[in-house]
């Protein structure tokens, strides 16, 4: 799965992240453990992750922390979005779950509270603590949210399902895409990625 | 009737939870009536869990409803957002004014129900129960595809005949019913049978319920024919799965969520997952109101009398149905506090929570067994493990 944006984009450097609600970090000597409670996993992070992780309050931009550590902004962003996707920390995003036109352009992102989880290959289970809601959804929609652990637009989206589906009429995925996100957005689970302006 | 919640409404048929124009905001409305119009009953079943007066030919009338009485409780349960009615029992035709009490109950635009045996059902009645009333729907009770079998099983020759004549009355009048098999380990190896006779008679769905411990079922168990916590749900996989797949007549079972795969919870949606017992007052056939109808084997589950206690009273005030309604809200006990899906579930089913534990919002006898087990599935579990599920790798803990 590809991250986005670009860590190299000029976008990146105003991206904010922090660390998820559901992760704690504990260190040995010279070594950091990370606990992901919400998986029950333990993960090591090296000393540089380590200490990107420390600057991580929801308000520094990556051009903050780069300029902080004396790292270039390239790699802090690359090794924050990698964190992102191992679901160590989480992007601050402007985000939208408010039920708006379709927009070609707009960037759709699962929200990173809530818990996915799978069982087997028939599908999987959402669940937001905040609102205790859940929300059973199928195998296209698992691919379909995985994918959204970045923001995506719905071509993109629609692009990535017609990959792993092999098969599946092109104008069928749209509507499917479509459907799955408008749903999901009125529901509070994914939601409209404002952009750093 | 075989079981509290053999074919409930309260578990099928999601009621709107907007209060009643004339209840205050923090009192449900009532919305729908189970009437056990009789104790008694023709047969003589093996599980059934009310005991019923077994009778030959003419119910007790003291156990017959009196058609007064309902239509007072009816005139004051209007206004509290009374819309529907189950008509059952013992056997709810057996009841000598069954026809005007369906005819009433439809005049005052009533939607009804009705689980029967089926064997009282000729069809003239038939044809005007679904031509001349509000009826939506019907259950009947089968529980082998063979006649001695079904025969055996309900307590007298001839229910398996008259049963599947009854049916065919009403799918010919344009009702097709459901049918309710009760699964014990005596018939498990019917069940296909079963299904194949459902549709050839052109019944609607087929629910299929396994025998309790309540009331006469417990006779069952204790002769070791009963469905054990394996058994259970390997039954409920086995309907909900292949079977389902290979035949195009809907199959249903009611299964608490958390015990239900993804791929059931897909297939199914929210069906048999919440009760909506808080809409729902139970009166039996000597007008006692009671917990849907679990009062008639468990007295503290009676509220009071039509004809002796004011029926919006009995409902605003009652301290079972006061605390229940505050249980209700949460959080709830045990696993149900730890579980995904609560909010929907509620506990699942109170009156058989009531009869395996004593308490009515408890978590449901299946959940509370597969805790004890170690084989509650963690996913469910708001603690659970589950994460974002990228997988990606790491040392479970
Ligand atoms: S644990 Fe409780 S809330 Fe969850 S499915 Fe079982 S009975 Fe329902
Ligand atoms: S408690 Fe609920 S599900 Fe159980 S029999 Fe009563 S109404 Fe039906």
């Amino acid at each position: 799965m590809t991250a986005s944006p670009d860590p190299l984009s000029p976008v990146s450097c105003l991206l904010t992240f922090r660390l998820r609600n559901d992760v704690a970090i504990e260190d040995f000597g010279g070594r950091s453990l990370v606990l992901l409670a919400g998986a029950l996993e333990l993960r090591e992070i090296n000393a540089a992750a380590r200490r990107l992780a420390g600057l991580l309050d929801g308000k520094r931009t990556v051009a903050d922390i780069a300029a902080e550590t004396g790292m270039p902004v390239g790699p802090v962003a690359a090794a924050l979005l990698e964190m992102e996707q191992q679901g160590v920390v989480r992007r601050v995003v402007n985000w939208s779950k408010e039920r708006r036109e379709p927009m070609s352009e707009a960037r759709y992102l699962a929200d990173p509270d809530v818990s996915f989880r799978t069982e087997g290959d028939d599908g999987g289970l959402l669940y937001n603590a905040e609102t205790d809601t859940l929300e059973v959804i199928n195998p296209v929609a698992v691919e379909i949210w995985k994918h959204l652990s970045a923001p995506h637009t719905r071509a993109e989206v629609a692009a990535h399902l017609a990959e792993v589906c092999e098969g599946a009429a092109p104008e069928q995925v749209e509507r499917d895409v479509a459907e799955f996100l408008d749903g999901m957005v009125q529901k509070g689970f994914i939601g409209v990625v404002e952009e750093p302006a | 009737m075989t079981d509290p919640a053999d074919t409930c409404d309260g578990l099928d048929e999601p009621a709107a939870s907007a209060p009643a124009p004339d209840m205050p905001p923090d009192v449900p409305a009532l919305k729908v009536f189970y009437l056990y119009l009789t104790a008694g009953c023709n047969l003589h079943c093996r599980h059934c869990w009310i005991t019923p007066t077994f009778v030959q030919g003419k119910p007790v009338p003291a156990e017959c409803l009196d058609l007064g009485r309902l239509k007072g409780a009816v005139a004051e349960g209007k206004p509290m957002g009374l819309s529907a009615a189950k008509l059952t029992g013992g056997e709810p035709m057996l009841h000598p004014q069954f026809r005007e009490i369906a005819d009433y109950l439809s005049s005052e635009g009533l939607e009804l129900s009705l689980e029967t045996n089926g064997t009282l059902l000729d069809r003239d009645l038939a044809v005007h129960l679904v031509r001349h009333t509000t009826l939506k729907r019907v259950a009947v009770s089968l529980d082998s595809p063979e006649e001695q079998e079904h025969d055996r099983f309900r307590g007298r020759p001839g229910a398996f005949r008259e049963a599947v004549r009854g049916i065919r009355f009403l799918a010919e009048a344009g009702l097709p019913p459901q049918i309710i098999m009760s699964v014990y380990r005596g018939n498990l190896d019917r069940i296909e049978g079963l299904i194949e006779l459902a549709m050839k008679l052109g019944a609607s769905s087929v629910k299929f319920n396994p025998v309790t411990h309540s009331g006469r079922g417990e006779e069952i168990h204790r002769q070791g024919l009963g469905l054990d916590f394996d058994g259970h749900l390997a039954l409920i996989r086995r309907i909900r799965g292949p079977l389902q797949d290979r035949y195009p007549i809907h199959l249903g079972a009611m299964v608490p969520p958390a015990m239900s795969t993804v791929k059931e919870l897909l297939r199914y949606g929210g069906e048999g997952a919440g009760c909506h017992v808080r809409h729902i007052l139970g009166i039996l056939g000597t007008g006692e109101m009671a917990l849907c109808g679990i009062g008639r084997s468990i007295p503290e589950l009676c509220f009071g009398r039509l004809g002796q206690d004011r029926l919006r009273e009995v409902w605003m005030t009652h301290p079972v149905l006061v605390r229940m309604r505050e249980e209700l809200k949460g959080p709830f006990p045990g696993v149900c506090g730890d579980c995904l899906h609560a909010g929907r579930c509620m506990t699942h089913c109170l009156a058989q929570n009531y009869e395996a534990c004593g308490t009515l919002v408890a978590p449901s006898p299946l959940c509370a067994e597969a805790v004890r087990r170690g084989v509650f599935p963690a996913t469910r579990r708001r603690q659970g493990t589950g994460g974002r599920g990228q997988g990606a790798g790491g040392n479970r803990l």
